[in-house]
């Protein structure tokens, strides 16, 4: 789960994200291969966490990097990151697809309400671990709290996303966020 | 407790990966072999309502050309102005009268002009048999008496307001009309606000991206506001109608439609404009009643339901520090929503030609709620006031 991805991406990190990103515009096949060494394991990590199983991730992942590769013409170069930025946001596309098309984006409340604990130091828990927390919860909750926190989207706009309304949003988010602050606080418990 | 901890996930996780499932370059580097290339929707579409624009405009250019025994009525028509270069005059209806031997449209004659026709008899029964009309022009055509005279000619001598213009004929006996018509909401845009207290961020098209990104991360405890506005902004439609008897008629067809939504969210001096679209096919069922005609007008109630179902949406966002700016993004998600409206309007018809008529239709609809979450121009304004412009093919 937590193992390194098997690329070694020195050999594209001496390629600017500027110039990869001109280069996939041309269909450079080598540029793909650059592109895929140093995101593969990003691209990864975001997508399995709306698509846990495995399996389906890789059909999910497949689609965005096509998708990628094929619209890199399209893309436009804003500096830095940006690169890094919109694949990671077809990849959320592809996978919020997927979960449609799956009808399991189904926004009922399967967690029992809970109040939510104060948070202890998180920083002692690895990231492989929160992100198997956050696999863990389910689709519905998982979906809009990671379009919250790590798409950095409102309520409102992952309403307008998922066809849902701005307040039942809110409410998947606020019920994930407390299981998961559970969770995190009885691992601490745990290993101290 | 504070939202604290959910900020500082994402820098936590900020570098970390997973290995990609095993085989995964392999299949991409399988998909990337050229594809051919599907046309989209609207490309289809287009292509759709352009052969139907032909087929019609091809069946306009024909059908003058026509033979005479189409309908008995039309019969009637060329057995009495054989040669006429001008536009066909009009088969009268059952509940008409009709002038002897020369066919005025009588019912759309104004006064003046019904003043200077000078015999007129009873109705002339629908159901004439061709034969017996055909002998009688026969028999009538040499007969150059004041009534065997063209419109044009009578037009011509006549100082009446009717003298300059003859009205086109309409084919009455016809019963199919196909109709190309667009449409918008005169209520156009209904507008909302909220502040949630949980602002969004328009840093969201870096946050993945490097530590040299150049677009600063905003914390969620600034408060925000999220404004915006709901309206339709395209309206289109192809319809055919069948008119079962002279006055009522009914008709379905295809329904394109366009629902806009803007969204602006602000925290502090960040703006994030969203834009979203929302694409509708709808199936109208209609029944018309022809309730005035008089010259080249004539005055029609409309009313119908009207079944759409979406096929697609766009998520167009902006992001902005100040009027910077500063991200861009596209997304295309997939929505589920059907609906039925109710709709009735009084139509305006104005007959350009003898198989082609503008018309304007003011209404109104009551979108039904069907219990859908997605906040649209729809749900925002279940009641609206609409106005509906087109052209009308008769054949």
């Amino acid at each position: 789960m937590t193992e390194r991805p098997p690329h070694n991406n020195t050999a594209s990190k001496a390629v600017s994200e500027k110039e990869l990103a001109e280069r996939l515009r041309r269909r450079d096949s080598e540029a793909m291969r650059l592109f895929y060494e140093r995101y593969a394991g990003f691209l990864t990590a975001v997508g399995s966490r709306y698509v846990p199983e495995r399996d389906q991730l890789k059909d999910v992942l497949q689609d965005a990097l096509l998708q990628i590769f094929n619209a890199a013409d399209k893309f436009e170069y804003r500096g830095e990151g940006s690169l890094k930025a919109w694949a990671c946001r077809i990849t959320v596309n592809r996978a919020l697809k997927f979960l449609r098309a799956q009808g399991r984006l189904r926004f009922v409340d399967e967690l029992p309400d809970v109040p939510e604990e104060e948070m202890r130091e998180m920083q002692q828990v690895p990231p492989a671990v929160l992100q198997d927390f956050i696999r863990e919860l389910p689709d519905g909750y998982r979906t809009v709290f990671n379009l919250f926190v790590f798409e950095q989207k409102s309520h409102r706009e992952i309403a307008a996303l998922l066809g849902i309304r701005e307040d039942s949003s809110a409410s998947q988010y606020f019920r994930a966020r407390a299981h998961l602050a559970k969770k995190i606080n009885q691992y601490i418990k745990n290993h101290e | 407790m504070s939202e604290k901890w959910t900020d500082k996930l994402p820098s936590l996780m900020e570098g970390y990966e997973e290995a990609a499932p095993e085989g995964l370059w392999d299949a991409v580097q399988a998909g990337l072999a050229p594809k051919k290339r599907v046309a989209p929707w609207w490309y289809v579409a287009g292509g759709v309502l352009a052969a139907a624009a032909a087929v019609v405009l091809a069946v306009i250019l024909w059908k003058p050309a026509a033979s005479p025994s189409v309908v008995p009525g039309e019969a009637l028509v060329q057995a009495d102005v054989p040669q006429a270069d001008g536009p066909l005059p009009a088969v009268p209806r059952a509940d008409e009268p009709v002038v002897k031997e020369v066919v005025l449209p009588a019912g759309k004659a104004p006064a003046s002009f019904a003043d200077t026709a000078p015999v007129v008899e009873a109705p002339v029964v629908e159901e004439t048999p061709v034969q017996e009309v055909q002998a009688s022009a026969q028999t009538q055509k040499p007969d150059n008496g004041p009534m065997e005279v063209s419109e044009p000619a009578l037009s011509a001598q006549n100082d009446g307001p009717m003298a300059l213009e003859t009205p086109p004929a309409v084919p009455k006996r016809s019963r199919l009309q196909v109709q190309i018509a667009s449409g918008a909401y005169l209520a156009q845009a209904g507008s909302f606000s909220s502040g949630y207290g949980v602002p969004n961020n328009p840093g969201m098209e870096t946050k993945a991206g490097d530590a040299t990104v150049s677009v600063p991360m905003l914390s969620r405890n600034r408060p925000s506001t999220t404004e915006g506005t709901h309206k339709q902004s395209v309206r289109v439609g192809l319809g055919v109608s069948y008119a079962f008897t002279p006055r009522w008629s009914v008709g379905s067809g295809l329904t394109y439609t366009v629902l806009r939504s803007d969204y602006a969210t602000v925290s502090g001096n960040t703006t994030t404009n969203t834009t979203r679209y929302l694409h509708y096919l709808g199936i109208p069922l209609q029944a018309q009643f022809k309730a005035f005609e008089w010259w080249r007008l004539s005055v029609n109630i409309d009313a119908g339901p009207v079944f759409e179902f979406a096929v697609g949406s766009k998520l167009d966002t902006r992001a902005y520090i100040g009027d910077q700016l500063t991200a861009e993004s596209m997304e295309r998600p997939a929505v589920k929503d059907l609906r039925w409206s109710l709709g009735a309007g009084v139509d305006v018809q104005y007959q350009l030609f003898t198989y082609g008529a503008l018309f304007l239709q003011p209404g109104f609809s009551w979108h039904i709620p069907n219990g859908s979450e997605l906040e649209s121009y729809y749900t925002l304004h279940p009641f609206s006031f609409d106005f509906t412009f087109g052209f009308r093919f008769t054949f």
